[in-house]
């Protein structure tokens, strides 16, 4: 097997790889034997196509606009069938236990009350919507597209290290890393069985529409629209990507108004009635009249219109505190409080330090964990145990005695790795997993997910602003069922 | 399908006339370009200047006329909203924002055409290559319609396309016959035996419609300037012709009422009636050559008059927003 080493890691590729299963080898060696200057060469031209079809995130400038591609590894991270169906289930477990706990904190608060999370947490989290109290959004549904950062440890081990509720957002790479893999790399996808990821729109939609609100006129057919705060956000091309597999159009805040409490797009031939906006706008900026009264990207009235039950936004407002770092620590016991089940998906280890004995272990250890202040401040007053020096452990330790409540504690995460194309040959590189999940009646997961990368040597930073790419995410089919799927390649 | 968003139809609308117009001016330049060597040569791309009115921002900007500032002018140049790379800079924005209704060839090929003029360089602009730089950008603008004619779902917004196209079309005829048939006047003033560089000029002027070919399949014989004059203006037949390109907005505007059963076209139907019966009168007037600036004027204006209520009846403006010297994309930022 070259010279590829991954280390002490856990490869997605090389790892067990004959246990996992007996597929693996056969794509491993498909881009192990593959020549790796012409490999090279092919992955500089899926590039310029990128680029070419407008596959890219955008950067303006005074007088230029930037169209950057995001970098894309030409070699696929790869899961098992049997892996993904644990994924699966642990997606659509976690996402059914928030909103349950979302709906639960807007209504009766039984899990603040039963003293299972501290109130505090949730009724002071500047995510936390007031406007939100007592409404009942169709379905029962806050978080309707959720996707959850997923790492996996060195011994293989899926652990969840966030969930994003509020508006996720890379699954449009997703569907164009796979179009982009089968237009440039037919050979190497021949005679594979993979889950398909095309049907995401179709999916996406058919969630959406079961998600009309009581008071859309005609609920077989809702009007569904994408909303965007316009060409200059960065994530346009995504937006766009949205409305097109969905066949809705994109509207911008000023295509919409509301009128008697209900929401209109202007359109060539009057005022049209919306039914569902999928919205990848802040809560922030929705509605003038209840936030931010200098937000030219949302329209006047929605959150009335949606509070009369005649639109439904999604995902919902006030999503935010499900997602909280705070929040976060305490998602083992908000499954198993509203579902009554174990986690599927056990998150990082996480030290709540406002409970004695966490706080205890955290001091006794500060040295090896990862300190981190629960505010907003993200980032700021992260102490990295290993790697601080004696005076700054004894400041985290200061400041952590001083307000336990606002820490929480986790050890030194490890990512895995996969072969990645490197300036001479497949290198080890650090990646995630962002499994997209869409829930209407029902939650259905995207086979796989955004795969991203960190491709610089060594780093576990996976973002894109740092540095971050994506590969194609390959599930495959299990191959009991590969007769039934055969439309699946 | 639900209804189409007015900021779309309008997106679709100018989009298809910046690159009506990129074409245009490509021409232009190109046969400007063929006869860089010419004596009349400065007082020729001074003419160019007046077509579009930019004399005064030119002189501002870059003093005495050459051919090779003027073509850098109306080229590559970005501080000139007026220029090729502008026209195809603000025709891509309206791409990228109608990227939901285009097909992804066609945004490729806008994007791809617009990454390729951008890199075009001064070397591009000189003497030996200019021609062939013209020839290949309005290959392109060609080939832009060419995908959009082929991929583009024939909704209503197909109408506001081919509305914005006709119009911009109808609008760069009209200029261009005014600012020749003046320049002309001026010459014959001062020499009038000066036949041969007439029939030359005439000839030139066909080929910034790259109507020659046609003009001499309708036409057979001398090169009477009233004859190409009125060919330009009138033939049913010649695609570049005002009268053709009015009866498509009004075939469009047909559509749109019949069709897609949106019955308030009706302002915009009347201005386009009015514009086809003077067109009418116009090409039975013996004398129009006597009148000439002051029928351009009008048809210009007329013009003006229905984008102006396309944008009342359509785009919800209560005034046309967008100057048409200015680029235009529609966003909710001011920025560009």
């Amino acid at each position: 097997m070259s010279n590829y080493d991954p280390c002490a890691f856990f490869c997605e590729m090389s790892s067990n790889m004959s246990a996992r299963s007996s597929q693996l080898e056969d794509i491993w060696e498909r881009f192990d034997q593959a020549d790796f200057d012409t490999l090279k060469m092919r992955s500089k031209e899926a590039d310029l196509e990128l680029f070419n079809l407008g596959v890219t995130f955008t950067v303006y400038s005074d007088k230029n606009v930037i169209d950057r591609v995001l970098p894309f590894d030409i070699i696929p991270r790869v899961i098992t069938a049997t892996e993904w169906e644990t994924l699966d289930r642990g997606v659509v477990q976690r996402v059914a236990a928030i909103n349950a706990f979302l709906h639960d904190i807007y209504n009766q608060r039984h899990i603040l009350n039963d003293g299972i999370i501290p109130p505090e947490l949730v009724l002071e989290n500047s995510n936390y919507r007031e406007t939100m109290i007592g409404f009942e959004p169709a379905g029962k549904t806050y978080t309707h597209i959720s996707g959850t950062d997923i790492i996996r440890d060195d011994d293989g081990k899926f652990m969840v290290l966030e969930d994003n509720v509020r508006s996720p957002s890379g699954v449009s790479y997703v569907v164009e890393n796979r179009h982009l893999m089968e237009r440039s790399f037919p050979d190497l996808l021949a005679n594979l069985k993979l889950r398909k990821v095309s049907d995401y729109g179709t999916n996406l939609f058919i969630k959406l529409c079961e998600s009309a609100p009581n008071g859309c006129a005609d609920k077989d057919n809702p009007q569904v629209v994408v909303m965007s705060p316009g060409m200059f956000n960065s994530a346009y091309f995504e937006h766009i990507f949205l409305a097109r597999e969905m066949g809705v159009p994109v509207v911008e805040g000023q295509d919409l108004f509301c009128d008697d409490d209900k929401v209109f797009m202007k359109t060539i031939g009057g005022p049209r009635r919306v039914d569902v906006i999928y919205r990848r706008i802040d809560d922030d900026f929705l509605d003038p009249d209840v936030f931010r009264p200098d937000s030219t990207l949302g329209v006047k009235g929605l959150v009335n219109a949606m509070l009369k039950g005649n639109v439904t936004i999604a995902n919902a407002l006030g999503t935010g505190v499900a997602d909280d770092k705070a929040v976060y620590a305490y998602m083992p016991r908000i499954i198993k409080y509203y579902l009554d089940e174990e986690p599927i998906l056990d998150n990082v280890k996480t030290y709540i330090c406002r409970e004695k004995d966490a706080l205890l272990y955290t001091l006794a250890h500060m040295d090896e964990l990862v300190v981190k202040p629960v505010g907003e401040s993200g980032g700021y007053g992260i102490t990295i145990g290993p790697k601080a020096t004696k005076e700054e452990l004894d400041e985290a330790r200061a400041a952590l005695l001083a307000n336990p409540s606002n820490f929480i504690a986790q050890p030194m995460i490890s990512l895995s790795v996969c072969p990645t194309l490197g300036e001479t040959g497949l290198v080890p590189r650090h990646v995630d997993l962002r499994p997209f999940a869409i829930t209407g009646r029902g939650t259905w997961v995207l086979p796989g997910g955004l795969t991203r990368v960190a491709l610089k040597e060594g780093s576990l930073i996976v973002n894109s602003s740092q540095g971050g790419g994506t590969k194609d995410t390959w599930v495959l089919a299990e191959e009991m069922s590969l007769k039934n799927e055969g439309a699946d390649a | 399908m639900s209804m189409l968003l007015s900021r779309y139809a309008e997106a679709l609308f100018w989009f298809a006339r910046y690159i009506e117009r990129s074409a245009s001016l490509a021409r232009i330049l190109n046969v400007q370009a063929s006869f860089w060597q010419d004596h009349s040569n400065q007082e020729n791309w001074a003419s160019i200047l007046s077509l579009y009115a930019d004399t005064d921002r030119f002189n501002e900007a870059h003093g005495t006329i050459t051919a090779q500032k003027v073509a850098k002018f109306y080229i590559t140049d970005r501080e000139n909203p007026g220029s090729i790379l502008s026209c195809l800079w603000a025709a891509r924005e309206n791409a990228r924002l109608l990227r939901p209704l285009i097909s992804v060839s066609m945004w490729s090929y806008i994007n791809v055409s617009y990454n390729e003029m951008k890199r075009l360089s001064e070397r591009d602009l000189d003497a030996a290559r200019l021609s062939r730089t013209c020839e290949s950008i309005a290959r392109t603008c060609d080939a832009i319609m060419g995908v959009t004619e082929g991929t583009y779902y024939r909704d209503a917004g197909w109408r506001f396309y081919q509305l914005g196209l006709w119009i911009e079309r109808a609008d760069q005829t009209s200029r261009l016959l005014d600012v020749k048939v003046a320049q002309v006047a001026s010459h014959n003033g001062l020499d009038q035996s000066d036949t041969i560089a007439d029939a030359e000029f005439w000839k030139l002027l066909l080929h910034s419609f790259e109507a020659y070919h046609a003009f001499q399949r309708s036409k057979s014989g001398r090169m009477d300037p009233r004859k190409v004059a009125n060919f330009l203006m009138f033939n049913q037949s010649f695609p570049r012709s005002l009268t053709h390109c009015i009866g498509e907005i009004q075939d469009m505007l047909n559509d749109l009422y019949m069709g897609f059963q949106l019955r308030h076209v009706a302002s915009c139907y009347e201005q386009v009636e009015m514009l086809l019966y003077e067109l009418e009168a116009a090409s039975n007037d013996p004398h129009l050559h006597l009148r000439f600036h002051g029928f351009n004027d009008k048809v210009q204006n007329r013009l003006f008059a229905i984008t102006n209520s396309l944008g009342k009846s359509f785009f919800g403006h209560e005034t046309l927003s967008q100057d048409t010297e200015q680029t235009q994309t529609q966003s909710q930022s001011a920025t560009e």
